[in-house]
């Protein structure tokens, strides 16, 4: 992929991915909503998982597989726990879904890579997705690895109750 | 490779490449030897309107990136549920594009 294309993909869903937790962050500190009611699964119990999808988030889930479903898929809880990192708290930023931890940083160093190349005339972060997509195409243990990681998080997703 | 079998290979895949790069391609193949028509066969070559289906329909977990090879952005898209569906939609505009040039890139590594 060209440089200028990736570079303005990748700025257009960082946009986005900002866009998206500054309004949820405005409007759930607008509305002073209470955590509410917290629901569980047998084996974890209410007092250890996470706040029901609506409590935090303004809008009903965006996720399409727990609308047609009602189960959440491997991101779901991702929103709120960018919400939690922003407040201070990684350790309900783990449990609302780990994944937040990776998007956090992507949403950091991402636009900051891509502006420093823009500026400098660079291509250090085309170069660096180049190596990447390479390494996944050439050894599948690696994206079979990832995926493993993304079913184990959506198992712990649905037990957790998210 | 003869006239026929380079004008039998482009009314097949004309459509999977950029127009202004066919006159090119034509050249390219009629210089290349016999034996590699075999290798163009296996060159895993993506028909863009069938990508283009599949992002309608399955753009939101990705599987068109997957599809046509973009392995990374296509986990990328499964994770953020479509790029919160932002980039399912930027995507249904660019995918086409996309395979083009991938096909592109798959038929260089036949020339070399």
């Amino acid at each position: 992929m060209s440089r200028r294309s990736l570079y303005a993909l990748v700025l257009l869903l960082s946009a986005a991915g900002w866009g998206w937790v500054a309004f949820n962050a405005a409007a759930a500190g607008s509305d002073g909503m209470d955590p509410g009611a917290r629901h569980g699964s047998p084996g974890f119990p209410a007092s250890r998982t996470m706040d029901a999808p609506s409590d935090r988030l303004v809008l009903p889930s965006p996720c399409p597989f727990r609308l047609a479903t009602g189960l959440p898929c491997p991101s779901c809880g991702t929103t709120r726990s960018l919400l939690a990192l922003a407040d201070g708290d990684p350790a309900d930023a783990a449990r609302s879904n780990p994944f937040g931890f990776p998007a956090a940083l992507a949403l950091l160093v991402l636009p900051a890579w891509i502006l420093h190349d823009l500026l400098r005339g660079g291509d250090g972060f085309h170069r660096a997705y180049g190596r990447t997509e390479a390494v996944l195409r050439q050894r599948p243990a690696v994206a079979l690895a990832v995926a493993a990681v993304v079913i184990v998080n959506w198992g712990w997703n649905i037990l957790k109750g998210v | 490779m003869d006239q026929q079998k380079v004008d039998m290979f482009l009314m097949n895949f004309g459509k999977y490449f950029e127009g202004y790069q066919l006159t090119q391609i034509r050249d390219r193949l009629l210089q290349l030897d016999e034996s590699k028509f075999v290798m163009l066969q296996a060159a895993n070559l993506k028909d863009p309107t069938i990508t283009l289906i599949i992002s309608i329909v399955g753009g939101s977990l990705g599987i068109d990136r997957f599809f046509i090879g973009d392995t990374g952005l296509g986990i990328a898209k499964l994770l953020t549920c479509g790029g919160l569906g932002v980039w399912t939609i930027v995507d249904w505009f660019l995918i086409m594009g996309r395979t083009r040039e991938v096909n592109a890139q798959r038929l260089q590594q036949v020339f070399f």
